[in-house]
């Protein structure tokens, strides 16, 4: 269960204005679901991610966390970009203090996973969006997790890794629970159980996935509307 | 099989994140170039080879009857100590920003392990300096290395407080990225590096022992050269600096440490 308490998060603006991302709210979310993480862009998808994960403190409020979670796995973060693939997988070995053979497994998979080639020995700046999303994903599996945080982590790459994603996460499913943040809606409904809208600093709860996501098209759909009119 | 995150300590998981951020600058610090490690000799010697040249014959006699290159290769190794480690707490949160996403790594981290790192390279390129110096007969004392040592903690402590007040300071202010440099420049020339102490005029030097680089830099040289003379100095006013910046330091970091987190 990871529990929110109060929690309010907002960052300052250039303007000298303030941007809420969540406006003191409390929720506890189930760790026997997956769930999709919804909002529009800017609505601090990631930065909830960020904060469940524990990267990121909130203004006030607390988040109690129980078991392991992931660290959210995106094309973004999670890589120092002067290292190689190579190094930013043994950095990750080396803080969790894991045995040398289990280290040399690890590597070993993930250079299997990431078909890198070459890649895998090359600074991470260097690599496509896709490439990050490999290195990225074939990283995190390795590791057993009772939450995966992911951000838009399969939106991009070939569709081979689309396809090796979608297995992985089929097996991943059955015995953790996803957080998932994507605007592919498709994926979405296949993986999710229930879902969560974001907007304005709130946070809204739907049981069934299908449900949040036809809030979701609604609530866009009135912006356009309102756009046009 | 997934491997399951074996739990630890809070104190060996601080040691194992430290270790892999002190590895991490390891290989970014010195794998791109193809002398690698031995710069950490070079870098010294280069200024002092300069400097040396050009200021040797002027006012190289005032060093009495140290050598002069030695002379000013123990004001430049602790003159690196202090804005060596302020330039790597101004650095340390961008170039980790990457691997900040892992809980466990606290921002607090990439500062400690790059004064450490910083620490390790200079102090031992000092020690072999010295031994060196001294299997050629250079007129230095290995009796008082320790006494040498401290004095190099202390200026590496005042360095790593402000190095950590400076780059807390210059993620809130972007502009101080490029003044610090500029306010450290004339460093060089108030902390005796260049020449002793007792070469300026007397009614001038209390005015330098405000400095507490000064202190530092001609204790060192009293406890390498035994004939070495300066008046003046002692080591409560530097260590008084150091408690001052550490504290400045870390309780900066203490008042912004929700900020820090943010990208």
């Amino acid at each position: 269960m990871i529990k929110l308490r109060n929690v309010s998060k907002h960052y300052p603006m250039k303007g000298g204005g303030v941007h809420h991302v969540l406006r003191d709210v409390s929720f506890d979310i189930p760790s026997n679901q997956n769930i999709a993480i919804l909002g529009p862009n800017g609505a601090g998808k990631s930065t909830l991610l960020r904060i469940i994960g524990g990267a990121e403190k909130p203004n006030s409020g607390v988040v109690e966390t129980e078991g392991t979670i992931s660290w959210p796995l995106g094309v973004k973060a999670g890589f120092q970009g002067s290292l190689t693939g190579r190094q930013n997988i043994l950095f990750v070995c080396q803080i969790n203090g894991l045995s040398m053979a289990d280290t040399r497994k690890v590597v070993d998979s993930v250079y299997d996973f990431s078909e890198l080639g070459e890649y895998f020995d090359m600074p991470v700046k260097t690599y496509s969006s896709g490439m990050r999303a490999r290195l990225c994903f074939g990283l995190s599996v390795n590791f057993e997790f009772d939450y995966y945080l992911i951000d838009e982590l399969t939106s991009v790459g070939d569709a081979i890794f689309r396809d090796k994603a979608k297995q992985k996460f089929e097996e991943i499913r059955k015995s953790s629970a996803l957080i998932f943040v994507s605007h592919s809606m498709r994926m979405l409904k296949q993986t999710c159980d229930s879902a969560i809208f974001l907007n304005q600093g709130k946070l809204f709860y739907y049981d069934d996935v299908k449900q949040g996501i036809k809030a979701y098209k609604d609530f866009m759909q009135n912006i356009t509307q309102g756009v046009r009119t | 099989m997934p491997i399951k995150i074996p739990e630890h300590s809070p104190w060996r998981s601080q040691v194992l994140v430290t270790k892999a951020l002190l590895r991490r600058e390891l290989v970014t610090r010195f794998g791109k170039y193809k002398l690698g490690a031995v710069w950490v000799f070079l870098d010294p010697l280069v200024s002092v080879i300069v400097i040396g040249v050009l200021l040797g014959p002027i006012i190289g006699r005032s060093a009495g009857d140290i050598p002069y290159p030695l002379f000013l290769l123990c004001g430049f190794m602790l003159l690196t100590m202090l804005s060596g480690s302020i330039s790597a707490g101004v650095g340390a949160v961008g170039s980790n920003q990457g691997l900040l996403v892992f809980k466990k790594v606290q921002v607090f981290d990439p500062f400690v392990a790059r004064f450490i790192f910083h620490f390790l390279i200079n102090t031992s390129a000092l020690i072999v300096f010295c031994v060196i110096a001294y299997w050629f007969d250079m007129n230095i004392s290995l009796q008082k290395i320790p006494e040498a040592i401290f004095c190099v903690v202390i200026t590496w402590l005042i360095g790593s407080g402000i190095g950590l007040y400076c780059g807390i300071a210059a993620l809130k202010f972007k502009e101080l990225e490029k003044i610090i440099p500029y306010i450290q420049r004339p460093l060089l020339f108030v902390s005796a590096i260049l020449y002793p102490l007792e070469a300026m005029p007397p009614e001038y030097r209390h005015y330098l022992l405000y400095n507490p680089l000064v202190h530092t830099v001609e204790y060192t040289r009293m406890m390498l050269f035994p004939s070495y003379v300066a008046n003046g100095v002692n080591l409560y006013y530097p260590a008084a600096w150091a408690i001052g910046a550490g504290t400045l330091g870390i309780m900066t970091y203490r008042n912004n440490r929700h900020f820090l987190t943010q990208q």
